[in-house]
């Protein structure tokens, strides 16, 4: 899809706005399956977003320096005997686009619902 | 034993990471088999869960190829022909597959209709076409080298052919369709990506 530069896609937005949503959780990052579900749940939906799009989002908001991550240690993922996760953490630019995303989408009720409460880094 | 859909998920997460840089495929590989254990601890490994999975990994094919295209593409710049051999010779087989499938189908469905309705016409109408798909499959595989991206609509062309012409079947059709024209994109040759997009 073609598109302006530095213009968020509505699924990259809604990424970001999980992604500041989880920074008030211990910790503050959200791994690739919880973002989807997290995304299903704010649009009462039982469909999860693909694999193919959301890792690619994912790696693109990555590239662009919105989101940040890491691998967990081993150590985590083996006590809780399950696969590593990435977790992924927005950035302070991946908040300020959120929030000029939301400003420049004032039409949208998506956007404004994505933005409400959100303040920039 | 893992589920039906978490094998086909990594399968074809195995095969579109094929020949990317060790990194970027192994961190895609586990990223993906992280998000089907969490799918599975959430939800439960039911067979409603494994068509959930089946249907996030066919909505997400274009993504997926079009992601490999871009992390492929520092690879294509240094060496045109990086393909790995494996990807291309399975390419070749499912195409090889494709078209006798069609010689076999379309031979079948002239003799058979006609044999029944005693009217050769009845089946002409169906065997021909998948005859002809053959033939425009053979001639894609036969101008992969010279002639790429015509190569590609080719073969992908001609393997739609008995989901359009039987269409009655296409639920059997459709995911060989889909596996054909993933594998036949991927591994076209001295293919090269635009740079991954950027916000």
């Amino acid at each position: 899809m073609r598109r302006k530069r530095g213009q968020l896609l509505d699924l990259e937005a809604q990424i970001l706005a999980v992604a500041v949503e989880a920074l008030a959780g211990d910790p503050p990052e959200v791994h690739g399956f919880a973002l989807a579900k997290r995304l299903a749940d704010r649009e009462d939906s039982q469909r999860l977003t693909s694999h193919g799009t959301l890792y690619k989002a994912l790696a693109r908001l990555e590239d662009a320096g919105l989101l940040s991550s890491r691998w967990e240690g081993h150590e985590v993922a083996e006590d809780a005997g399950r696969p590593r996760r990435r977790l992924y953490r927005v950035t302070g630019a991946g908040q300020t686009a959120l929030v000029d995303h939301v400003s420049a989408s004032t039409l949208s009720p998506r956007a404004a619902a994505l933005g409400r409460g959100m303040e920039p880094a | 034993m893992s589920a039906w859909g978490d094998r086909l998920a990594r399968s074809w997460t195995d095969l579109y990471t094929r020949g990317l840089p060790v990194v970027t495929a192994e961190r895609r590989r586990e990223e993906i088999r992280s998000d089907l254990f969490e799918h599975a601890a959430c939800v439960g490994s039911s067979a409603a869960q494994q068509i959930n999975v089946l249907g996030r990994v066919l909505w997400g094919i274009p993504a997926d190829l079009s992601w490999r295209r871009a992390a492929r593409a520092p690879q294509a710049r240094r060496l045109d022909t990086g393909e790995p051999m494996t990807l291309r010779k399975t390419s070749f087989v499912l195409a090889a597959i494709a078209a006798l499938f069609n010689v076999w189908a379309g031979i079948g469905v002239w003799i058979g209709v006609g044999g029944e309705e005693g009217s050769d016409a009845g089946g002409a109408r169906y065997g021909v076409p998948l005859l002809l798909a053959a033939a425009v499959i053979a001639y894609g595989v036969w101008c992969r080298a010279g002639a790429p991206r015509r190569s590609t609509i080719l073969i992908v062309a001609g393997a739609a052919a008995p989901m359009v012409i039987l269409y009655w079947m296409a639920p059997i059709f459709v995911p060989a369709w889909v596996l054909i024209s993933g594998v036949t994109i991927a591994s076209e040759p001295g293919r090269r990506a635009s740079a991954p997009a950027t916000t």
